[in-house]
């Protein structure tokens, strides 16, 4: 009797925790094509909704920054993650398209961080000296290029070393960033090694003593060592740092949709900003978080 | 007088030389070399690989005077400096709720080194490992001291203790001293490396092999196992081989059997060997705009208006994926099949039809079965190709992460809209794209292992094959 | 008892065509399929090389009641709502950028969103009436030169007031919340009269009266990086100034003489520098539209007719009429360069430019171009400029040349590979040695050259780069230690008159190559301090100032030429193989050793098939994807050196298609990168059938 007693118990409690999670069972497919700063974090969101929701699908290509307008454009994808802002251009393309502005959600903060090889001595750089040794322009105004350690005063190896630089390609946000913020627009020399991956950038730079690369500070770990950035008068440059969104095609007054939704507000929770500060970037604050969900429509939980 | 002098005694050298046979030494060192390759790339390949899945030792470092707390960890990498100091590349897990798993620390930082048998190493579920020693446990509402010889055996006794979400945890003692209690919730599996026997390691690197094998990668593809990957690689070649087989057998009887040898027949052949040769690439590229945005455009305004703009077969997808290797393979496939036909003697199909029997028939139930195993070799070599080809799929249909495999028990049960992961794919994004490359390392070349043996599977079935046709029929002159 | 067989006669006559069908079905198949690729990449790639084509005009009638814009994104015409207590026949000075127009009214200023639509009426879009701005203004006088800029979240207004006072207002338009303003006044500029150009970025105002140029900086935030007010002049200027305007991409700005010569200066160097000789035109201009996201200018010279130029490279891609007309002061080109407008009150007329891709000129794909910020022409990829407001450069050239550089790095390894390992198992090794050699080594086909790049890539390169000298010692002892061994059986044999044929070579020399390895392992670094006095890096980097890259293609040689092997391999063994016995026999009977029998009758008799397998293994090289995507650092420049980097087409396809836009120049440009990678490897891969099948005639005789 006690036993029965307690299992109408438990079936009680349960039908009650089912009612509060009465949402209808969602179901269906959606695309997430873009960033690869923001790869991992989306397959991360991907498997905690399908723990929410078994019976969707979340798909996650990440290729670099570029693919999500282009597939958001043509329809290829339901959220486009971009680890910048979408352009003028790219917002023209997607204006042109749907005849109206695509929505950007930001879902986390980004450092980019410069690093060497651990046994170098150096311990800053200016954003002057960074643009003189990863352009070809030096359109920040610094009188020279810098190809060599010992023109910035340290011997990495005895004799001088050349100055090797990894970063990554044309797609990838991060590039497009450090670009914009450190090259002040100009080209990076043809030399800079465009790895595919930004952890194959620290790999490279921690097994290269004359290297120099920049990737996202997530993906940066005790096996480099990470510069300062000063500005132009020895102080502490502001970091560089970007935000990284999510782009949704939304129709101006329509909602999200219940799967976008879904993972939208997945990423914005207390779960989903978790993931982002254990993929090592900074999450956002409790209010910017109820003002993007009040914006979105998705204020309910 | 110099010059003769130089002459006589240069001739018996030159004619010795050439019965010392340099070159030929030579070309036995490019056999020697290119056999020495093979080895050392699987070789290395099966150490690293495999050596992931085998308990790592769990290595204590105290630190020297006025040094900084305890470390527990696994040795990543060493390195020496110019001056001959050794320093150490430490992997020591989660200690924090913002980890910095890795460290580097000199020789002199360090004061000794031990092998403790009670240190162990957690899984966690949702997050990298933990090193520590067990320190106390809450199983039934107030903390007890527990060792990790007995925390080890009490979770292998009870496989539920660690499912359900309430608040029973262990306590840690790390290395530094710092306790930190983890919900038993979160663990997945605990051991103590250091106090394994040899048996219980090869437990288990058994156990740890199934589950790369078997599981659904998590955490952002560095844990967890490729299975959705394999089945992503399986299907996709399956489906082309649907597509490839048909196709390339019977363009290669109208080659052999049907086509007068005049200009068209030439043209074809060549159309073959250019096929063969052009690379891959090209072909994801003209998939990815003939057949995904052309084709897959169309059909979806045709079939799929609804879903609109979503697109349905108009992205990257399966479908698109297989077309693209079935023409990538063609080549082999069609070579491989005539080369096959050229041998089956002529006696063979004059018989045939001496009895009466028409062409069609002669080639169903006479040729065609005598040329099978050459049919047979194509289709293997085209799948060992297909199965290797990567460049391809990173334009017309792979996802870093799918967890939908692309057949399951959903109708129409074969997703051919869908993404799908794959090995080869996943071995580069894990090896250059995965923020925790330093650990997740070993997984690559494990995962890079299994797609090379798949690969040297095919080859080697497609060799055996090949000497049972040629056993089976002399080759005929006439080729 | 009749009809059965004849039914069956004719089941079976349906069988034999139905299979006759289908099997030429296939065959006609395979070579659709080819065709289609070709076609295909071709039809992707033909806009490319279209230069542009002027379209009729259209002409768009303004009723005179309301005042309307045209919007620059794409030349649409939009009625701007009336403003309270200004009335419509204060017409005021419009102007337009982006997807906003200002209207410049006494004392105030609009700014309009010409984005959000109300109703559509014919061929003409209203503004909603919340989509607007009004700007209140203190300034003196009425407004004189205003320029307008706007972009996706902001926009940029500057005049000159009735004081000669330079002023600057920002907005900025949060995507929620109210516009945010900021101001600036530049009380007395050293130039009073000049045309005012904002940059792309919208933080610099640069003026240009005649020869002199003023440049304002706009601090954003303290601590700015640049200097706020430089002025200066414009040096090479041999006549007077007509027009001065903003080149392409608003890089540089294009300042056209009387002399009829259009001179580029670079504005990513402070003092204005001029960018290369100046362009001869036709004729002297009177107006300069240039565009925003190519590389492209569209001049209208004095008698009437546009012309298309690419300032970078000087190649005129355009010379047509324009008809109709209009006056130079209100023509614009529209931000995509896919119309050229002009209007006045009562109309508005559009010149479409359709098709092509006007921009992508031979000269500007191949050649090197004087760019903005260089100092030298030069050759640059950089497909991504769009993302940041800088132009794209597309410079094949390094691609092609990195594509070529892998592949005969490749070759350098992998030919002796192939061709000494294809003679040893085809000639020198019994048959049943033979059989067991010849498929271990096709075996190195089973590496897929995604698993030999990520190898390459994470695992040799770093071991690469910290033994070097051994690595290149260890290339050359693979080459030395076999010799060494045929002197050392020299010279035991000229000592004892020992002399053995039937030697087991293969143990014999991979024993001496392991002697090698463990002599190298313990020897290297020694005898690289001996030679080199520390590392031989440092060594080339100190006498030749010759960088040793990590990701380098002495690194891709070796991973290459471990892929195409086995192929080549495989072919060079068959041929030799299929030389008849008889042959090398004849010669030996002659004779002759066997070396001298391979080599002068055996491999001339094979050379064809050896030539075809070369072709093919090199067609393969220039293909190759995985691997130099992989582990090289895709860089691309034009160096020869085995230590540098390369780029490849294909790898740069591999990386940057997914993320084109489909149609757009970049997606065609990789197009075609595909297509003249298919053309290579087809003009390669005929070429060696062609030497194929000359073999195969040349025995079918025998």
């Amino acid at each position: 009797m006690k036993r029965s007693l307690g299992s109408i118990f438990t079936a009680l409690l349960l039908l009650v925790s089912a009612a509060a999670y009465a949402a209808p069972e969602l179901e269906g497919k959606i695309v997430s094509a873009g960033s690869d700063t923001l790869g991992a974090l989306s397959s991360l969101w991907a498997e905690l909704l399908r723990e929410q929701h078994p019976r969707v699908l979340v798909q996650v290509r990440a290729i670099g920054s570029g693919a999500a307008p282009t597939s958001l454009v043509q329809g290829a994808a339901d959220i486009g993650p971009m680890s910048r802002p979408m352009s003028g251009a790219e917002q023209e393309l997607f204006f042109r398209r749907y005849g109206y502005a695509p929505t950007a959600v930001p879902v986390a903060y980004d450092q980019i961080s410069v690093f060497v090889h651990r046994s170098n001595p150096l311990d800053t750089l200016t954003l002057d000296q960074l643009d003189a040794i990863f352009s070809s322009t030096r359109r920040c105004g610094f009188p020279r290029l810098m190809r060599d350690w010992s023109e910035l005063g340290v011997s990495v190896r005895q004799g001088g070393n050349p100055i090797s630089l990894y970063g990554r390609g044309a797609a990838s946000g991060t590039y497009s960033v450090f670009r914009e913020q450190v090259l002040c627009g100009g080209d990076f020399a043809p030399r800079l090694n465009r790895l595919v991956g930004s952890s194959a950038i620290v790999r490279a730079v921690a097994q290269d003593p004359g290297g120099v690369g920049y990737a996202s500070a997530g993906h940066v770990n005790a096996t480099v060592k990470p510069l300062g950035l000063l500005d132009a008068e020895g102080r502490r440059a502001k970091p560089l740092s970007r935000a990284l969104y999510l782009y949704l095609n939304r129709p101006p007054g329509a909602d999200l949709g219940p799967l976008v939704g879904a993972y939208v507000r997945l990423a914005l929770s207390t779960d989903g900003q978790q993931e982002v500060l254990r993929s090592g970037y900074t999450p956002l604050s409790r209010q910017e978080r109820d003002v993007l969900r009040r914006d979105l429509g998705l204020a309910d939980d | 007088m110099q010059v003769a002098e130089s002459a006589t005694t240069e001739v018996p050298l030159r004619r010795a030389v050439t019965r010392a046979e340099p070159l030929v030494w030579l070309c036995s060192g490019a056999v020697v070399i290119a056999l020495t390759l093979l080895v050392t790339v699987l070789g290395l390949l099966a150490v690293r690989g495999l050596g992931h899945f085998w308990p790592q030792p769990l290595i204590l470092l105290s630190p020297a005077q006025g040094g900084e707390t305890a470390q527990l960890g696994v040795i990543l990498d060493r390195e020496n400096d110019d001056d001959g100091r050794e320093s150490l590349l430490l992997y020591r897990g989660v200690v924090s709720v913002f980890p910095s798993t890795l460290l580097w620390l000199m020789d002199d930082e360090i004061a000794g080194r031990s092998y403790p048998d009670d240190a162990l190493a957690i899984e966690l579920r949702n997050g990298g490992r933990a090193f520590g020693f067990a320190d106390s446990l809450r199983d039934t509402g107030s903390w007890r001291p527990i060792s990790s010889a007995q925390l080890v055996g009490k979770l292998t006794e009870e496989p539920d203790l660690s499912s359900g979400m309430d608040d029973r945890a262990l306590r840690l003692r790390l290395a530094s001293g710092d306790r930190m209690a983890i919900p038993l919730a979160e663990i997945d599996t605990a051991y103590a490396p250091n106090a394994m026997s040899f048996t219980d390691k090869l437990g288990y690197f058994v156990e740890q092999l199934g589950s790369f094998l078997a599981e659904a990668p998590r955490r952002g593809n560095v844990q967890g196992g490729v299975f959705p990957a394999i089945v992503g690689t399986v299907t996709l070649v399956v489906l082309m081989t649907l597509i490839v087989a048909p196709l390339g057998v019977l363009a290669a009887i109208y080659l052999q059997e049907y086509a007068q040898h005049g200009p068209v027949t030439r043209l074809v052949r060549i159309a073959v060997n250019n096929l063969a040769g052009v690379p891959s690439i090209v072909y994801g590229v003209f998939a990815l705009g003939f057949f995904v945005y052309g084709l897959g455009g169309s059909l979806d305004q045709l079939f799929f208006s609804d879903r609109l703009p979503a697109p349905t077969l108009g992205a990257p997808g399966l479908l698109w994926a297989s077309l693209t290797m079935a023409l990538l393979t063609l080549p082999v496939v069609v070579v491989s099949t005539e080369e096959g036909l050229a041998r089956v003697p002529r006696t063979l199909r004059e018989g045939s039809f001496a009895l009466g029997a028409t062409r069609a028939e002669t080639l169903w139930r006479v040729v065609l079965p005598a040329a099978s195993p050459a049919v047979l070799t194509g289709l293997i070599l085209a799948v060992a190709r297909a199965t290797g080809e990567v460049a391809p799929l990173l334009l017309v249909g792979v996802a870093k992460y799918s967890p939908g495999l692309p057949i399951d028990g959903e109708f129409p049960y074969l997703h051919l809209d869908r993404q799908f992961m794959h090995l080869g794919f996943y071995i580069y994004d894990l090896g250059f794209q995965s923020p925790e490359l330093a650990t997740a390392e070993g997984l690559v070349f494990a995962t890079a292992l299994l797609l090379v043996l798949i690969v040297l599977f095919l080859n080697v079935a497609a060799v055996i094959l090949r000497g049972r046709l040629r056993e089976a029929f002399r080759p005929d002159e006439t080729l | 008892m009749i009809e059965a067989p004849s039914g069956l006669a004719a089941r079976r006559r349906f069988r034999d065509n139905a299979a006759t069908f289908a099997a030429r079905g296939a065959g006609v198949t395979v070579l659709a399929a080819l065709l289609l690729m070709l076609a295909y990449l071709v039809y992707i790639c033909l806009p490319l090389a279209l230069p542009a084509r002027l379209e009729p005009m259209i002409e768009t009638p303004l009723d005179t009641g309301s005042r309307f814009a045209v919007r620059e994104a794409d030349a649409s015409v939009w009625r701007l709502p009336p403003v309270e207590g200004v009335g419509d026949d204060v017409r005021g000075e419009i102007h337009s950028s982006g997807n906003r127009a200002a209207l410049a009214l006494p004392g105030e200023l609009h700014v309009y969103d010409l984005v959000r639509l109300v109703d559509i009426a014919g061929q003409v879009n209203g503004v909603s009436p919340d989509a607007r701005w009004r700007l209140r203004l203190a300034t003196p006088g009425a407004l004189r030169n205003l320029a307008f800029d706007s972009s996706a979240g902001r926009a940029l207004i500057a005049y000159y007031d009735g004081a000669d006072a330079l002023h600057a207002i920002q907005m900025r338009f949060p995507t929620a919340g109210a516009v945010e303003l900021q101001r600036w006044t530049l009380a007395a500029p050293a130039l009073r009269r000049g045309r005012i150009l904002l940059n792309a970025t919208q933080d610099e105002l640069i003026v240009v009266q005649g020869d002199r140029f003023l440049r304002w900086h706009l601090p954003a935030s303290p601590g700015s990086r640049r200097a706020l007010v430089f002025g200066g002049q414009l040096f090479g200027l041999a006549s007077e100034v007509d027009i001065a305007a903003w080149g392409p991409g608003r890089e540089t700005i294009l300042v056209a003489t009387a002399n009829a010569e259009l001179h580029r200066y670079d504005t990513a160097r402070r003092n204005l520098p001029p960018l290369g000789t100046p362009v001869a035109l036709p004729d002297r201009l009177h107006w300069i539209g240039s565009e925003r996201e190519r590389r492209l200018s569209a001049l209208l010279t004095r008698d009437e007719r546009l012309l298309l130029l690419v300032p970078s490279s000087a190649e005129f891609r355009l010379r047509a009429p324009l008809p109709g007309r209009p006056p130079a002061a209100t023509v614009k080109l529209s931000a995509d360069g896919s119309y050229i407008y002009s209007r006045d009150e009562e109309r508005v007329l559009r010149w479409s430019l359709r098709a092509g891709s006007p921009d992508t000129g031979w000269r500007s794909l191949w050649l090197p171009q004087h760019y903005g910020a260089y100092d030298e022409p030069t050759h640059g990829w950089h497909p991504d400029g769009a993302a940041i407001g800088v132009l794209p450069k597309y410079g094949l050239t390094p691609l092609l040349w990195g594509t070529f550089k892998a592949a005969i790095y490749g070759m350098i390894i992998a030919v002796p590979l192939a061709l000494g390992a294809a003679i040893y198992t085809g000639y020198f090794l019994p048959p049943r040695r033979r059989n067991q050699v010849k498929p271990a080594v096709e075996m190195l086909e089973a590496f897929p050259t995604v698993v030999l790049g990520f190898l390459a890539g994470l695992w040799l390169a770093p071991v690469l780069a910290e033994h070097l000298f051994a690595a290149l010692l260890s290339l050359l002892l693979l080459v030395l230690v076999p010799l060494f061994i045929a002197a050392l059986h020299l010279l035991l044999q000229r000592r004892g008159g020992l002399f053995l044929h039937r030697i087991p070579r293969l143990p014999l020399v991979l024993l001496a190559y392991a002697v090698a390895a463990v002599l190298l392992l313990v020897y290297a670094a020694r005898l690289e301090a001996l030679f080199f006095a520390g590392t031989l890096q440092e060594w080339l980097w100190g006498s030749f100032e010759l960088r040793y890259d990590q990701r380098n293609a002495l690194l891709i040689g070796l991973a290459m030429g471990l892929a195409i092997t086995p192929v080549m391999f495989s072919i060079i063994e068959d041929a030799i193989n299929a030389v008849p016995r008889s042959l090398s026999d004849g010669s030996l009977a002659l004779g002759a050793t066997r070396w001298q029998s391979l080599a002068g009758v055996v491999l001339p008799a094979a050379s064809p098939a050896i030539l075809s397998a070369l072709l093919i293994g090199f067609a393969r090289g220039l293909g190759e994807t995985m691997i130099v995507l992989l582990a090289t650092g895709n860089t691309p420049v034009l160096e020869v050196d085995p230590f540098s980097g390369l780029r490849s087409l294909a790898a740069t396809v591999a990386a940057e298609l997914p993320e084109a836009d489909a149609g757009g120049v970049h997606f065609r440009l990789l197009f075609l990168a595909a297509f003249v990678l298919f053309a290579l490897t087809f003009v390669l891969n005929t070429v060696a059938e062609l030497f194929r099948q000359r073999l195969r005639y040349a025995y079918a005789g025998r």
